[in-house]
């Protein structure tokens, strides 16, 4: 006998296939249906969702889930409950893990861990470099074949050029998206915030927005060179939306993704030195606030990912220059976005889901983000107007780094279904 | 605040002469002799005394201050002091007579303070505490050596002396109702 | 004279912080103690029974001695405690070992430490008062109100419209920003003169003109601050050599007489002699800087007083 159920009552949301209506949605045996019989009907789970919105489940091109390696700060198992409780169903999650993620013994134990302890999809990434060196090439081919979605040093960017250029050349044989954290190390290995009034007024080093810009604008050269396909992750400041934009006017073949957190915060908010809104690249000023939220809505920036990357408490206590780099973010994404995108009406619902459902997907080539007939039924149920505290006993995370801790923020999960069942609410 | 009572500068002028004769007659030595005045009001009190004594003896008696806030007990109790005259000795108190001057005596506190102020800089050969007006309520075990009036006060009751060394017929103490 | 009207808070963590009466408050007080300082018997009884810990964890000679001192012409016990925060070879956590330093039963901690809100960070994890004695290149708020008692006993109280021009590596420097601060509250003009890589224009938004031609920054000012030079700089890309730097940016007779003719000179020690200012410059009338480091044990008599009246006076 099939598995069915029913949401009721619900708007459902589906931006892929430009659907926004008041209805039933229908799941059988994990994937979407487009209707049941009557006698369906009568023996489905029912799900009211009316008042609620109906969204397909979220997906995040960039989580850090520390596994294997800093199972204190976050594992698989934690942080795919804290995916779930943040509405997403999908994430990729970066092989900066200890050790790194650039052999196919890695990402088979990565593997056999999601097989038994993800609440949700969890999708592996390899190392473009070996020990995300930047100096020889990961054997890219083999990790493929164990199971990566696409490739990344995680959070280091490759400085050599020509190694990056064959980086691209030869992950783009295999179809691999290359996903690159743009930063020229040489200008910004002291930093620890954005370089700017802030920077100045507080004594902290700066790491400067040249210093985004300028990888940014070698990717896109490289990748117009070579026809690799490459991903920018995290942008961060309005000169690098502007190189994007014109690249992407000559169709250059690239995207990219911003973070909630750098579409809601700014340097200013370092002020008083919260070591919880360290991270990297750093909270920039409100120009470029301003640009990424326009080039979300342009369609200049393609994804909003999460790039949440658990840190503990006792290693975020501690002077603002020795805290490590990072914010938990899975599971207030969705408020933050609310807040700072269509309360401050930027864009539309159904515009900003699609940021963070079909068009992250599609950046990778997944089958995810859409409620299409025969699709899996990832869905997330969530309510705009619920209010919720941040608080340590409230989120699924190991790590509590997050800037929101002790606020009360608008926008609530209310429920995720992934291939139909229920993993939260 | 109400007066309850008030006296006039004949019977202030009757306790400073009575005040300098006794200061006179156990100041005669050949010591050094100086007169040292609590900021604030024991300034102008000091300045009569020394004029007295400079006239009774004959010769130049100096006045000084002293300015007991960095000797205070409630010191750190007040992040705000009263604006006063800093201490300011133009001779050597080494060796010298000193008699240590203020208008009116209450606790004791002050006149402790006032002490410390000056031993931390010198060795007077000797202390000799006059006050124009002890109003009782001591709290520590100092008593003048010389008093011009005694008075009869309660906690809740002010004296407010006012010496005007331009024009002595000025001079009042009232003691107020608070 | 501005009477002193305001004082409430137990920490000094940043000029940034004071308003225009704290900053009084404080000088008033400063005036009090610098007479004080010149007694044979130069001990006041003021912090009588108070442990105050010097906690460095940054190597510094003279902030340490100048804060030693203050704290026993008060009366205080003074305790140094020399650390070394570096990332790497720390072991304990700084809030392990305030807090540790706390249950010794020491009554403040003044602090030298090389990251950049650290004195912010310490006065939250612990209870007793925090005097910052330099946090990174954010502030070093003893050294601008030392500087700044010393132009007022030089220029006169109303510090309004003075010219002041601070020269050198502003861009690591939390003297400069300390200064920039107390200087703006107190109604100065500041200019900002040096190399354009240690002197960013950015620094305009604090309100300061941003100066990189020497002639045009020094001309008319009332007052000079130079910074030290610090020769570690010369491994890194802001200035090619100290040769270079002293040519192009060195304070000489020259330079000198571009400022106007009673203008006083002033640097916060140690002195590069021959680097940042000429040699005989340095022993001129012209040159306040022993004044300073007088002046720097008053107002941080000063300092110790406040902050720890404020807890006594929260305690009662």
């Amino acid at each position: 006998m099939s598995q069915l159920l029913v949401i009721t009552g619900g708007r459902i949301i589906d931006p892929a296939n430009q659907r926004d209506e008041v209805g039933d949605l229908y799941v059988r045996d994990g994937v979407i249906a487009s209707e049941f019989s009557d006698e369906e009907r009568e023996q489905a789970e029912t799900f009211n969702a009316s008042g609620l919105i109906v969204s397909p489940g979220f997906v995040d091109l960039h989580t850090h889930l520390r596994e294997p390696g800093d199972s204190h700060k976050e594992t698989i198992a934690s942080g795919s409950k804290a995916a779930a409780a943040g509405g997403f169903t999908s994430i990729v999650c970066m092989p900066n893990t200890k050790p790194p993620a650039d052999n196919a013994g890695t990402i088979q134990f990565i593997k056999e861990r999601i097989e038994r302890d993800a609440v949700v999809n969890v999708f592996p990434t390899g190392c473009l470099t070996m020990g995300r060196e930047g100096k020889k090439l990961a054997p890219t081919g083999s990790l493929k074949e164990a199971g990566i979605v696409a490739v990344t040093d995680g959070g280091h960017c490759i400085q050599h050029n020509e190694i990056m250029r064959r980086a691209l050349e030869y992950a783009a044989m295999f179809g691999l998206v290359v996903l690159d954290h743009c930063e020229d190390a040489a200008m910004t290995e002291t930093g620890v915030m954005h370089e700017g009034e802030w920077s100045l007024k507080l004594g902290l080093r700066g790491k400067s927005s040249a210093a985004e810009c300028i990888m940014v604008a070698r990717d896109i050269i490289l990748a117009e060179h070579t026809g690799g396909r490459i991903h920018i992750q995290q942008v961060s400041s309005a000169s690098s939306v502007e190189m994007l934009r014109r690249a992407k006017e000559r169709g250059v073949s690239v995207t990219a993704e911003v973070t909630p957190q750098h579409l809601a915060l700014t340097d200013a908010d370092l002020k008083a030195y919260d070591t919880n809104l360290k991270t990297v690249p750093p909270l920039r000023a409100e120009a470029d606030r301003q640009s990424l939220i326009t080039a979300l809505a342009d369609g200049t920036i393609d994804a909003i990912a999460t790039a949440h990357a658990p840190h503990t408490v006792t290693e975020k206590d501690c002077e603002f220059d020795y805290a490590p780099f990072g914010m938990v973010s899975l599971e207030t994404t969705l408020s933050v976005c609310l807040e700072s995108l269509i309360r401050s009406e930027h864009m539309d619902l159904s515009a900003m889901l699609a940021c963070l459902t079909h068009k992250p997907a599609s950046v990778i080539g997944l089958k995810k983000g859409t409620l299409s007939t025969g699709a899996d039924a990832d869905i997330t149920i969530f309510d705009p107007e619920a209010e919720w505290k941040v608080e340590r006993e409230s989120l699924q995370s190991l790590s509590r780094n997050s800037p929101w801790l002790g606020h009360t923020l608008r926008g609530q999960v209310k429920a995720t279904f992934v291939g139909g069942r229920k993993v939260h609410g | 605040m109400t007066a309850i009572r008030q006296l006039s500068s004949p019977e202030i002028h009757a306790a400073l002469s009575d005040l300098t004769a006794q200061l006179a007659a156990s100041c005669n030595d050949a010591k050094p002799l100086v007169v040292i005045g609590i900021a604030n009001g024991g300034i102008p009190f000091a300045r009569k005394i020394a004029a007295g004594l400079g006239e009774t003896l004959g010769r130049e008696v100096p006045v000084g201050t002293v300015d007991i806030t960095l000797h205070r007990d409630d010191l750190l109790s007040n992040p705000i002091p009263e604006e006063k005259p800093r201490t300011s000795l133009p001779f050597a108190i080494d060796g010298a007579t000193i008699i240590l001057a203020d208008d009116v005596i209450q606790s004791g506190r002050t006149i402790r303070a006032a002490l410390n102020e000056i031993f931390d800089l010198g060795r007077p050969d000797r202390v000799l505490l006059t006050v124009l007006a002890d109003r009782g309520l001591r709290k520590l075990p100092i008593q003048p050596d010389f008093t011009g009036l005694s008075l009869d006060t309660t906690e809740a009751q002010k004296v407010k002396v006012s010496l005007d060394t331009e024009n002595p017929e000025k001079d009042t103490l009232e003691i107020l109702h608070l | 004279m501005t009477a002193p009207q305001d004082w409430h808070r137990k920490d000094l963590i940043a000029i940034e912080d004071l308003s225009r009466d704290e900053l009084e408050t404080i000088f008033h007080w400063a005036e009090r103690y610098k007479p004080t300082l010149g007694r044979t018997n130069k001990k006041l009884h003021t912090l009588n029974g108070v442990t105050v810990v010097n906690l460095f964890m940054e190597p510094s000679t003279r902030t340490r001695v100048a804060f030693e001192i203050a704290a026993m012409r008060l009366s205080a016990d003074v305790i140094t405690v020399m650390g070394d925060a570096s990332s790497l070879v720390k072991g304990e956590t700084l809030r392990d070992t305030a807090r540790n330093i706390q249950a010794l039963n020491a009554d403040m901690i003044i602090m030298r430490h090389s990251a950049a809100g650290s004195a912010k960070y310490l006065s939250e994890v612990i209870d007793i008062p925090v005097v910052n004695a330099g946090d990174g290149a954010h502030e070093h708020p003893t050294q601008a109100l030392l500087d700044a008692f010393t132009l007022r006993e030089r220029l006169g109280h109303d510090l309004t419209g003075k010219r002041i021009t601070i020269l050198g590596d502003i861009l690591f420097s939390r003297v400069a920003r300390s200064n920039i601060h107390c200087l703006k509250k107190l109604g100065a003009e500041v200019t900002l003169a040096g190399p354009a890589t240690l002197v960013p224009r950015g620094f305009e938004k604090f309100g300061v003109r941003v100066c990189h031609n020497l002639q045009a920054a020094l001309d008319g000012a009332d007052a000079v601050m130079l910074l030290r030079i610090q020769h570690e700089r010369q491994t890194s890309t802001h200035f090619p050599s100290l040769g270079e730097y002293t040519s192009m940016f060195g304070l000489n007779e020259k330079r000198a007489s571009w400022l106007k003719p009673d203008a006083i000179i002033m640097h916060p020690g140690p002195i590069n002699r021959g680097v940042e200012l000429d040699s005989a410059l340095a022993d001129s009338g012209r040159s306040v800087i022993l004044d300073q480091v007088t002046n720097g044990i008053a107002v941080r008599m000063a300092v110790l007083h406040l902050c720890y009246t404020t807890l006594t006076a929260q305690a009662s």
